[in-house]
């Protein structure tokens, strides 16, 4: 049944949500380490459809751990807007596992067990918020709230064959959303479908005087409300799509032979038109994220001390209590992650590093507007490859698989991962790009999409 | 009572930054470096962590060197320099921590015991 469909149902009545809500929190509570939460006192109250929610997400009174140590123990005191504007409507069957603070794209880094690939299990997931796409594909909800800052909602879906959309930066609130790179990090629906994703941004979506980003994009003629689920069938007439050269030859053969069939049967089906272009610089997305979001996290994580959050391990004073709590209950990658932003920071090397990275971001941006105004959209594989075996990359490797994900996050842009087909049993993901704050364009081509798969 | 210097220095450990001479020559990521890097962010490691930090900081170092490939400063320098405040440090802020803060004296505050 589709979203769509099971919406339909639930309005005439023609469903029985508790018995369907009860069957999916069975599956969650058998599963492993897809949730970090399950909230069985839903059942006391079905009053809509389930939704799961990225435990780096606040929903009040549910712990919010961001699947780390460093904050075992804490409970939510309030609710993200996101998820405040949610409440009547659904019902929040749980917390999902997700690389910590979302800092991954493998999501399998959770401190509290790996998860792993719904259609593989010696494979990754995709991340960071990898429990949400393994509840999607599973059937564990019906619909569920992400975070993706360089591509965290898209890569999962990708590899769970699901749906991920990643608003225009600024167009969702990220109020109650725990911060990774606050100048890239937005909070994302995921679905089963398009119209599922769609559905969720209309009531998630528009100004909140709680996050100045939102608040200033409110200002513009661009952001009145919209619903975007009724808007699907309306267009785009005429489309132009591009297909940037360097980033098709930089992705796996066989996937990239997925998208390109895909491509084809849309252009003969809708007619779109598609125009290969050459931006060299979206290489570069990825260094240039990771300079900024090192700087920005490693500020970002100084509030974690064991002081006023989480555990703590006392020692004679507090300089040594700060650092043992942080040594013992940070994990690998979020202490490479503080140590890199702390480290390029320097005075001495704040110049050549940092600098190096907010250039190169401005620089992309730059490209990015340009070259968006020789088509509508930029579509691209979501991830450059299958979904790896877990374990297998360096720190690295994992970063470039970010490729095709990055460059969105770095022009604010509104892009969504739809599932395209297989390749040896695995999902393969396909990416559509659009223009800042025309998130309901990017929307209806890819419901148009979805219908030709 | 707390010193408000020693709150400070708990609290905004990212202002410490500064390494000695002897660290700044060359790219290559040293141990002590790591150490250092370590110290100012709070974190105490093992032996084998630092170890594993100096040769992945290191490589990801080699890795993001491939942005100077770009001509950046022709490109955008301008541009991106004035989303940067200027660094210097602001003195009045000691001023308004002292005048948020609910329980202080002179140049100290008063919190809950801790530890």
């Amino acid at each position: 049944m589709n979203t769509e469909e099971l919406l339909k149902k639930r309005k005439t009545g023609k469903i029985d949500l508790e018995k369907r809500v009860k069957g999916q929190l069975k599956k969650a509570e058998k599963s492993e380490n897809v949730f970090i939460t399950v909230n069985e006192d839903v059942l006391k109250d079905v009053r809509g459809p389930s939704l799961a929610v990225k435990d780096n997400i606040l929903v009040k009174g549910l712990p919010a751990k961001s699947s780390s140590r460093i904050l075992e123990g804490y409970t939510a005191p309030y609710d993200a807007t996101a998820v405040k504007r949610l409440r009547k409507k659904f019902i929040i069957v749980g917390k999902t596992a997700c690389d910590p603070f979302g800092t991954g794209c493998s999501g399998t880094t959770s401190d509290f067990g790996v998860t792993r690939n719904p259609y593989d299990e010696s494979r990754v997931p995709g991340g960071s918020s990898g429990g949400n796409g393994v509840a999607l594909a599973k059937e564990m909800c019906d619909f569920a709230l992400g975070s993706d800052t360089f591509g965290s909602v898209r890569a999962p879906a990708s590899f769970c064959g699901v749906v991920g959309f990643r608003p225009s930066y600024g167009l969702v609130s990220r109020y109650g959303l725990m911060d990774l790179c606050m100048s890239m990090d937005t909070i994302g629906p995921m679905a089963r479908d398009v119209y599922g994703v769609a559905y969720l941004l209309s009531k998630i979506a528009g100004p909140d005087e709680r996050d100045l980003t939102t608040e200033r994009a409110g200002k513009t003629e661009n952001r009145k409300k919209k619903n975007y689920h009724e808007m699907l069938g309306e267009g785009p007439e005429k489309v132009k799509v591009l297909k940037p050269k360097e980033l098709f030859s930089s992705t796996e053969e066989k996937v990239r032979k997925v998208v390109d069939r895909s491509i084809e049967k849309m252009a003969d089906r809708e007619g779109i038109e598609v125009e290969e272009v050459e931006i060299p610089e979206l290489k570069y997305s990825v260094p240039a994220y990771y300079l900024t979001m090192f700087a920005e996290f490693s500020s970002a994580m100084q509030r974690f001390d064991g002081m006023k959050y989480g555990p703590r391990e006392k020692s004679r004073d507090i300089y040594r209590t700060v650092s043992r709590t942080r040594g013992k209950y940070l994990n690998p990658e979020l202490k490479r992650r503080i140590m890199m932003g702390a480290y390029i920071t320097l005075k001495e090397h704040r110049k050549k590093w940092y600098r190096m990275g907010i250039r190169a971001v401005f620089l992309v941006r730059k490209r990015l507007e340009k070259v968006m105004k020789k088509g509508d959209f930029i579509v691209t594989a979501t991830m450059p490859g299958l979904p790896w075996k877990i374990g297998e990359k360096s720190p690295v490797e994992e970063y470039k698989m970010d490729l095709l994900t990055g460059f969105p996050s770095i022009g604010g842009l509104p892009s969504i991962s739809i599932p395209c087909g297989k390749v040896e049993g695995l999902p393969v993901g396909l990416q559509i790009t659009g223009n800042r704050f025309q998130d309901e364009k990017v929307l209806q081509l890819a419901y148009k999409w979805e219908g030709t798969v | 009572m707390v010193e408000l210097a020693t709150y400070l220095a708990v609290n905004q450990v990212m202002e410490v930054r500064s390494l000695p001479e002897a660290m700044k020559e060359g790219t290559g990521m040293k141990r002590e470096e790591v150490e250092r890097v370590a110290s100012f962010c709070r974190i105490e490691l093992g032996e084998k962590e630092k170890e594993r930090l100096e040769e992945e900081m290191e490589s990801i170092l080699e890795w993001a060197e491939e942005l100077e490939e770009l001509k950046l400063k022709e490109e955008v320098g301008e541009e991106a320099e004035g989303s940067l405040r200027e660094d210097k440090g602001r003195e009045k802020d000691y001023h308004l921590i002292l005048e948020e803060f609910p329980k202080s004296k002179d140049r100290k505050l008063k919190v809950p015991k801790n530890l």
